[in-house]
């Protein structure tokens, strides 16, 4: 009975805790996200063209260079959606699970760390060309995002790719594209 | 013995095909449900806008959910759709926007999305993309009745 002022402060605590876990979306779904002008610095370019046709061409060309394949595209709206599976391993992360999986055995207990180790990863882009953002060029948007599975077959995380060396990756080839393009290579 | 098991036996058989009844069309009633009322629901999702111009409405909706951090997944200029993905954490974000001629001077914008298994129905989501659409397209977004 002594310990019953306690709970009683501790019962909301507890309620708010559980509420918060049920209360499963956020408000801001659909909010601007503060970020949204360095996001479009690092996902747009504008290229000085306004055959907006030859750069979807070559969008989906830089795509297939970078091993994605085209999985929809629509000339209208100048949209290109394509995805790529791969490995998702890191060697890192692999050694450090065995060795604590190997350390808990030693103390005579279980861990299966290895198997939340990250397997396969299906990476997105999808690339929206736009003639109608700029005067005389044409603006590409592009984005990247992946689903990783770890090595029991569950998926470990979703992501959207904010790794500025992918995205400069992929301007550097499309700019090649647009080139090899003209010169029609 | 014999009198217990015949006591038992209808009441568990009933039991059990209650369950599996109430299973078997709860599931079956989930492909036409909706938590509100049609009309409710749709007043929700859709704005007016004074313009006739579909294509660059079809641009606005795309780069207003592309800045929302949605990955567009498909578009159909002749169908008037933009379909995208986002994450949020560990639940998949889904939504889907039709543009329609509505009059000879509006075109209608309905979006719907979707919070990993649930259809989000909540006003104040759809106002804040509205919000966002409004200032891309320079034009103010009307409630329909």
């Amino acid at each position: 009975m002594r310990l019953n002022p306690f709970f009683k402060k501790l019962a909301p605590a507890a309620l708010c805790l559980c509420l918060a876990g049920c209360a499963s979306m956020p408000n801001n779904l659909l909010v601007m996200p503060s970020d949204y002008l360095s996001a479009r610095e690092q996902q747009m370019r504008k290229y000085a063209t306004t055959d907006d046709k030859k750069v979807i061409k070559a969008s989906a060309g830089a795509l297939q260079d970078l091993g994605f394949t085209i999985d929809k595209s629509e000339m209208e709206l100048g949209m290109v959606v394509s995805s790529k599976n791969s490995t998702a391993v890191s060697a890192g992360q692999v050694t450090a699970a065995l060795t604590a999986d190997v350390a808990c055995v030693l103390f005579g207990c279980y861990t299966n760390l290895y198997g939340k180790t990250d397997k396969a990863q299906k990476i997105e882009a999808s690339v929206m060309v736009n003639s109608a953002l700029a005067k005389d060029s044409t603006v590409v948007r592009v984005k990247f995002q992946t689903v990783v599975w770890n090595v029991q077959g569950q998926v470990s995380r979703f992501e959207t790719i904010k790794d500025p060396k992918i995205y400069q990756d992929f301007f550097e080839r499309l700019s090649k594209s647009i080139f090899l393009e003209e010169q029609k290579i | 013995m014999r009198l217990r098991r015949g006591s038992y036996f209808p009441v568990l058989l009933i039991t059990a095909f209650a369950l599996l009844g109430g299973g078997c069309a709860t599931n079956q009633q989930q492909i036409l449900a909706t938590s509100q009322s049609q009309v409710a629901l749709r007043n929700i999702q859709s704005r007016a806008f004074d313009t006739t111009d579909k294509k660059l409405m079809l641009r606005s909706v795309i780069n207003t959910m592309q800045d929302l951090d949605f990955l567009i997944q498909d578009s159909s200029l002749e169908l008037g759709t933009v379909t995208g993905q986002k994450y949020s954490g560990m639940v998949v974000v889904k939504m889907s926007v039709m543009v329609r001629e509505r009059n000879a001077k509006q075109l209608l914008v309905r979006a719907n999305v979707e919070y990993g298994i649930k259809a989000v129905d909540d006003a104040k989501t759809y106002q804040d993309f509205f919000a966002a659409l409004e200032k891309s397209v320079f034009l103010t977004a009307q409630q329909v009745d």
